[in-house]
């Protein structure tokens, strides 16, 4: 290893010895043993992650950020700020909302119920649904040890152990048996230093037969170029219940972003996924891991992929079928402006009987520049596993062009059409409420890049 | 408002029409019969302006204007409006944004909730089910009836000076075709509206009252006249021997 990678690891130690006092043994242990495994890969060379481009994490550091003051309400956010933030299908009024989190850099700047969650769900169950910063949560609840890191484990890559080692702040959400959140929960993570490593830990806990939407927007400040932003996400959904996950990604040309997601699904629940990205970035790949281990339960992934500039994506989902009767479906659609290059990639592996599984990938390229790839897998150890894919890349159908042009639409406004239809796939289990806000983020991106 | 002299057109190295002659006056309703294969929608998409069916001689002037050069959305804007006769899918793109849009209302913008006044009242004309039809994604999965119906409306909604209305009977069932035919009848005569229909029953005529009737054969218009006595004379004949008779000499 260079010089300036081992002056960069001992800083991070020096740092991190302080840092990680206030954590419990166990939680120190996993981290220093995950700094271990980090140091052993950048030793030995190992790329970023398994997918999408590689690049020097050590470049961006977790721990060189100013401290961030905490804020009375989301309210306080500049107008600049908010709108980013809407961009990423937060509510800055909070209308629709049980609560929100902000994290700035590394700093847990807000956190809170709406009034409406307090008078209606709250009121209800006081105790019904936990909502904390994620390094809080670990010291008050200690069993939180048997859930960290095992879906996830932290050597999976050198990503996944760099932010195992390095995390700071991230979100805690438990939703106790029986209590159905309808109204989602938002998170948004802000970077706001140039060069900064956004490390955030997220973990829900969905006990059975209860309801939670969470919604995660991950954004930069137009000052700051350049960063890293990943977070490791696990879930765990206990039997009936559902779990829907919105992750939406506006950034900059300069950012690389590595989401870690996996879930693990028990009998008749539901986990639905939606994944957009609607910024530029450097480079964003992301492959979440879903479990479906009890019986009947499904799993409903949509990525919606809008490349800009020089982005360079690589993002798909991997759904596991070992519970009897599950179901699973993903569904990606990408367009590829600029000299963006798009890959999508899926993977069903059925271990168990009558399971059912679909693979949807298609791309749309919209600049001669722009690249697409497709790659859909299937697996089967089982003769009762039903699992389909199709894959499709390609220009606008000219027919379609030409249909709606003749219809007195001009070449922009038909090709404005047809790919916003191409991107409105079926979200099911949305809000409807939700369901008009994301499609107003894709409509609002897409009319900037076209 | 149509003038057509001498128009030849090919489609890459294929010639399709070989100078198609046709006038078609203000407010005339004028029927295109045909046998299969023998250019009549390739006329209407020429009218259009597609660029893969080239027009490699003659001329097409509408309402005074040449439109050579111009393109399908500017040949749309003068008011051609074509109800095609397959329409192709367009996933995600809702019948009502369409039609809204074609209507008149505001230009499309993806922010705005679209108003669904503006669209029912075309799709209910033509006897489709606005409830159901407005937020169906355009084309996917409509029966060949719907789709006839849904093309007559956009074309209503177009406001169209000259309505090309490709096969808008085949497939629908004769009370269908009471209905379309009465209904484009009245659209005609509330816009002035010309009107060129291209068909292979003479079930709708009976509602439309054609002015005049052309034949094409292989590419031309090989003859043209009143409409009734014209097409009993294909029905009793067929297209072979009629045009054999027509052409005999040549």
């Amino acid at each position: 290893m260079d010089m300036k990678k081992l002056r960069a690891l001992e800083e991070l130690r020096d740092y991190y010895e302080e840092y990680d006092k206030k954590f419990p043994e166990w939680l120190k242990k996993s981290r220093q043993l995950a700094r271990n495994i980090h140091q052993e890969y950048e030793d030995k060379g190992f790329p970023a992650g398994r997918f999408g481009m590689d690049f020097d994490l050590l470049s961006y550091r977790p721990h060189l950020a100013p401290k961030h003051p905490p804020r009375q309400s989301l309210l306080e956010l500049d107008e600049n700020m908010r709108q980013l933030a809407e961009s990423c299908g937060q509510s800055i009024e909070e209308i629709g909302r049980t609560g929100s989190k902000l994290q700035e850099d590394a700093d847990s700047t807000y956190l809170g119920f709406t009034e409406e969650a307090s008078k209606t769900l709250l009121a209800k169950f006081p105790e019904g649904l936990i909502i904390k910063d994620i390094e809080e949560a670990v010291q008050e609840y200690p069993w939180i040890e048997k859930f960290w890191s095992h879906i996830l484990p932290i050597n999976l890559d050198k990503y996944t152990a760099y932010n195992a080692g390095y995390s700071r702040g991230g979100v805690f959400v438990w939703v106790k048996r029986g209590v159905k959140v309808e109204l989602p929960v938002q998170a948004c993570f802000f970077v706001e230093t140039q060069m900064y490593a956004q490390l955030p830990r997220i973990l829900v806990i969905a006990e059975p037969y209860s309801k939670v939407h969470l919604i995660s927007g991950c954004i930069t400040q137009p000052a700051c170029d350049m960063g890293l932003h990943g977070c490791i996400t696990e879930m765990y959904l206990g039997e009936g219940s559902e779990v829907t996950y919105s992750m939406i990604h506006n950034f900059r040309p300069g950012f690389h972003v590595r989401p870690k997601i996996g879930a693990i699904v028990d009998d008749n629940a539901t986990y639905i996924e939606n994944f957009i990205i609607i910024g530029p970035c450097l480079s964003d790949q992301a492959y979440p891991t879903v479990v479906l281990r009890g019986k009947d339960a499904r799993a409903v992934i949509r990525c919606i992929i809008l490349g800009m500039e020089t982005s360079d994506i690589d993002v798909g989902s991997s759904i596991i079928f070992s519970g009897d009767g599950t179901r699973g479906e993903l569904i990606s659609r990408a367009i590829a402006t600029g000299e963006s290059k798009i890959t999508m990639r899926g993977t069903l592996k059925g271990y168990a009987d009558k399971v059912r599984g679909h693979l949807e990938c298609r791309g749309m390229l919209l600049n001669p520049m722009a690249r697409a790839w497709a790659y859909p897998q299937i697996r089967s150890t089982s003769p009762e596993a039903d699992l389909t894919h199709e894959a499709a890349i390609g220009k606008i159908a000219e027919e379609q062009l030409y249909y709606l042009m003749s219809k007195g639409l001009t070449e922009d406004e038909a090709t404005a059409m047809i790919t916003r239809g191409f991107l409105d796939v079926e979200t099911p289990g949305f809000p409807p409420l939700l369901r008009r806000e994301i499609d107003k983020i894709i409509a609002m991106s897409l009319k900037k890049v076209l | 408002m149509l003038e057509i002299e001498n128009l030849w057109v090919s489609t890459g190295e294929k010639e399709i029409l070989k100078g198609v002659g046709l006038s078609i006056g203000d407010g005339e309703t004028h029927v295109l019969l045909g046998p299969n294969a023998c250019g009549k929608t390739t006329l209407a998409l020429a009218i259009l302006g597609y660029p893969a069916y080239k027009v490699t001689s003659g001329s097409i002037v509408f309402d005074g204007q040449d439109l050579s050069g111009k393109t399908v959305s500017e040949r749309a804007k003068l008011g051609i409006g074509l109800a095609y006769q397959n329409p192709p899918e367009v996933r995600g793109v809702k019948l009502r944004d369409i039609i809204r849009l074609i209507a008149g209302g505001e230009p499309w913008d993806p922010l705005v909730e679209p108003e669904e006044r503006l669209a029912t009242p075309f799709l209910e004309r033509v006897g489709l089910n606005a409830g159901s039809f407005l937020t169906r994604d355009i084309n996917l999965g409509f029966s060949g009836g719907e789709k006839k119906r849904s093309e007559l409306a956009q074309v209503f909604a177009m406001r169209a000076k000259l309505m090309l209305l490709d096969e808008p009977d085949s497939g629908v069932d004769i009370d269908s075709v009471k209905l379309i035919g009465t209904e484009i009848g009245k659209a005609a005569k509330e816009l002035g509206s010309s009107v060129l229909v291209i068909t292979h029953h003479r079930h709708i005529l009976q509602y439309l009252k054609p002015d005049v009737a052309h034949v094409m054969y292989a590419g031309r218009i090989i003859s043209s006249g009143e409409p009734r006595g014209l097409i009993s004379k294909i029905e009793q004949e067929g297209y072979e021997r009629y045009a054999r008779e027509i052409l005999g000499g040549k």
